[in-house]
């Protein structure tokens, strides 16, 4: 076999592995659509939420349900792939840190008795940033303009304070999550 | 010249595992179109040469093994790589 026929087989290998992103974008809009749904429910029955360990349970099972379900999700289609790629590895690690870095506020919050502003100013903060840096690395500016718009939803909410949490969190997460994710989800490459 | 990789399906194998971070046996199948017999030898010469890693697991009850280039391999492959292209060139 010639260098040439070498050099066409390498090109040609490389070229069957394709970047994975629809699980990715399918990852941003289950997130996007469940959090924004939470958050309408939660403002239209906030007559349910007598104590603050209600509140508490609401954002915590339902999330952590959703964790299971997407981690499972996400198992499952890797199997069915059959490889990963360097990008995806390092977006997953992203992404399993804010799971744990999630879960860390919450348990801070509960021995430390954080109000619920600053529970969701930490949790949007660390997801800003995980799509800032998702974003960048996937090359795709809907998701870092996501990133960017929950970084300045943030800023604008601490200069009116009294928005309401519910529109902070809807806004950011269709402007961060589900709008991105549906950008990506049909965008061409990603076939 | 590196011999190892003058073999179609090593080189092919190769050629995928420095693409992807991991990957199991049923895509390396896919892609190199080879027999399972012939697969499981080459594997088995690379992993021998340490060119690759092989990690067998159990995901659903089911074996499951999965592979990944080693620093070695990467450094074989390039030099194997940057040699065909000077012979090409000359």
């Amino acid at each position: 076999m010639e260098s040439k026929e070498h050099i066409e087989i390498i090109n040609q290998m490389i070229n069957k592995t394709k970047e994975q992103l629809r699980p990715f974008s399918l990852n941003l809009i289950f997130w996007g659509a469940l959090i924004s749904i939470m958050s309408i429910i939660y403002f239209n029955v906030l007559y349910l939420f007598e104590t603050d360990m209600h509140h508490i349970l609401f954002w915590t099972i339902i999330p952590f349900l959703g964790m299971v379900f997407m981690t499972n999700y996400n198992i499952k289609k890797g199997r069915e792939i059959g490889y990963e790629t360097h990008l995806s590895r390092t977006i997953k690690i992203i992404w399993s840190i804010f799971g744990i870095a999630w879960l860390f506020i919450i348990l801070l919050s509960a021995i430390q008795g954080f109000e619920g502003a600053t529970i969701q100013f930490l949790i949007l903060f660390t997801s800003a940033i995980c799509l800032l840096i998702s974003g960048i690395l996937i090359k795709f500016l809907p998701v870092t303009l996501g990133g960017a718009s929950i970084l300045l939803i943030l800023t604008l909410s601490s200069l009116i304070p009294e928005i309401s949490y519910t529109y902070v969190n809807l806004f950011s997460l269709s402007l961060g999550f589900t709008i991105p994710g549906l950008f990506l989800y049909f965008h061409k490459s990603n076939e | 010249m590196d011999k190892m990789l003058f073999n179609i399906i090593r080189l092919k194998i190769m050629s995928t595992l420095i693409s992807v971070d991991t990957c199991d046996f049923n895509y390396l199948l896919k892609v190199t179109e080879s027999t399972k017999g012939n697969l499981s030898i080459q594997l088995k010469k690379l992993g021998e040469a340490k060119y690759i890693n092989v990690k067998k697991c159990f995901e659903n009850n089911y074996p499951k093994t999965r592979y990944k280039i080693t620093s070695k391999g990467v450094r074989l492959f390039e030099k194997f790589f940057s040699d065909i292209q000077i012979l090409k060139e000359n």
